[in-house]
């Protein structure tokens, strides 16, 4: 195991000691393993996938195929269940127009109160147009999830349960095995949304159960620009594809067309080879680093945050990797901003889940989200900056 | 930085031209929903010109100062006030504000042009 954090962030060559990279809950640094498979696989001579009969085509095939099993084999499962997509906001757009279908006027949607819009509004849109209903599983009081409210909410007209396994703003794990098992006694498919968890809980698919389970590279120190959606084989078989064209069709006629089975389904159009293969290459590095010392940190950054005047830390009880903040009579986009110029990066606003953070504050929060080549000097050069910036603010 | 932060806190803090005008001729809000700002904006026209301005803003600090240097500016000619930009308010604060706070700086000279649109 490594544990040493200086070899840690030698790994990560976008790192630098004069900035305390906190925003990783937006993106995270790149690790060289990632580089070098892209820059090895483009510098070896590329192709298309899926189209060319040569030697080389060949090649990318494979690379791109062995990428599908590195990633579905990081949450538990086969190639065979999983897709790639551009992003996990498409991949969560994918699945709901492909359910869309199913809905009839009066069935309900659950979303949790901790969703990112990428995990709300595909639902919602969907829901409009089928007449169909979106309800919110609640959360309490301490920013974790009302279970026992959440599981009395399902029931037979409950046709889909969309929720994410981690908050993007306050850090909150979900208990997704327990809501899985009541959605499945009453026949509802479930999704989740794993864009925050893959980097800082272990994730099974089997263990959870769950129907569809969406993730991304660039929050896991991959590239930019590839998430996998796995599905369940039902959800493969019978789900319509959102992106149509090529790549994904099996016959195509003078006036119809089929479409090819498994996931190359959901592939429409070139898909991002170097993408894959960097995102496998940083899957296979992130299990080393796994709850090294992540817990420990976020602890001292909570405890030395809490020691500034005017703060309001939200700390909801299990939450991982991620702290959000206010400071009273500051706005959290000029603090972010100062602290910005003084080489602290961290995230200000509504964090793209603006139910949930309007109840938290009326101009947002601001919030610090840790990865795995943090420590105790960016916690510091934090917590040293908000202290001036507050301090001259209030002279 | 913590200096130009004062000094946009001090321009954002003044009691100028605030608070809606009873005889005005147009009025329009304006909002920039990353930040939560909002800025309303009332003018009064007289012979085509700007007479008198006055507004109410919230929000973060580049937004509100924006808003109080760009409408003691904004008395005069409509076609100046029409053909301000984002640079226009950026030297009117004399600081360096960050490209990404555009929309902060912008909202209050998009609040008096939606304005300057409804003569």
């Amino acid at each position: 195991m490594m544990n040493d954090i200086e070899n840690i962030r030698a790994q990560f060559p976008g790192l630098r000691r004069d900035v305390a990279y906190l925003d990783n809950a937006a993106t995270t640094q790149v690790h060289q393993s990632a580089i070098d498979a892209m820059n090895t696989y483009i510098a070896g001579g590329r192709s298309n996938v899926g189209r060319g009969l040569y030697p080389m085509a060949e090649k990318t095939m494979k690379e791109y195929d062995d990428a599908r099993s590195t990633v579905a084999n990081f949450v538990g499962t086969d190639a065979g269940r999983c897709v790639f997509t551009k992003s996990v906001t498409e991949g969560l757009n994918t699945i709901a127009f492909g359910l869309r279908d199913r809905l009839q006027p009066g069935d309900e949607i659950l979303v949790s109160a901790f969703e990112h819009h990428a995990n709300l509004l595909p639902w919602r849109r969907i829901a409009k147009e089928r007449g169909a209903i979106v309800k919110t599983m609640p959360m309490l009081a301490d920013f974790s999830l009302n279970t026992e409210r959440t599981i009395s909410m399902m029931n037979d007209r409950t046709k889909i349960v969309a929720v994410t396994m981690m908050s993007n703003v306050l850090g909150t794990v979900l208990p997704i095995a327990e809501l899985t098992d009541r959605a499945h006694q009453v026949d509802a498919i479930v999704i989740v949304d794993a864009a925050q968890a893959a980097a800082h809980l272990p994730i099974d698919i089997n263990d959870l159960g769950v129907d569809a389970l969406v993730f991304g590279s660039h929050k896991c120190y991959g590239p930019a620009g590839i998430a996998a959606m796995i599905l369940s084989l039902d959800l493969i078989d019978s789900m319509d594809p959102m992106i149509v064209g090529g790549g994904m069709a099996d016959r195509v006629t003078a006036d119809g067309a089929t479409w090819r089975e498994g996931v190359e389904k959901f592939e429409g159009g070139s898909p991002n080879v170097e993408g894959a293969i960097g995102f496998a290459a940083s899957l296979t590095t992130l299990p080393l680093f796994k709850g090294e010392s992540e817990g420990v940190l976020r602890s001292r950054l909570i405890t030395d945050l809490q020691s500034l005047p005017g703060i309001t830390v939200f700390d909801p009880p299990g939450a991982v990797g991620i702290v959000s903040f206010t400071i009273d009579g500051m706005h959290p986009h000029d603090v972010a901003d100062m602290l910005g110029a003084h080489g602290v990066c961290v995230r200000a606003g509504n964090h793209c889940a603006a139910p949930l953070v309007e109840k938290l504050s009326a101009t947002g929060t601001l919030r610090a989200s840790l990865a795995v080549y943090n420590d105790e000097r960016d916690v510091e050069a934090l917590v040293s900056n908000l202290k001036e910036i507050v301090k001259k603010a209030r002279a | 930085m913590l200096l130009e932060y004062e000094n946009l806190l001090a321009l954002a803090n003044r009691k100028n031209r605030r608070g809606p005008m009873n005889d005005f001729s147009v009025s329009a809000t304006a909002v920039n929903a990353s930040c939560g700002d909002e800025c309303m904006v009332w003018l009064k026209i007289v012979d085509g010109a700007i007479a008198d301005v006055s507004f109410e803003a919230k929000g973060c600090v580049i937004s509100r100062a924006s808003a109080s240097a760009l409408f003691d500016h904004a008395i005069g000619t409509i076609d100046s006030a029409r053909s301000m930009n984002g640079d226009s308010v950026r030297s009117l604060l004399g600081v360096a504000v960050s490209p990404l706070r555009e929309r902060c700086l912008t909202t209050p000279l998009k609040a008096l042009q939606d304005a300057i649109s409804k003569i």
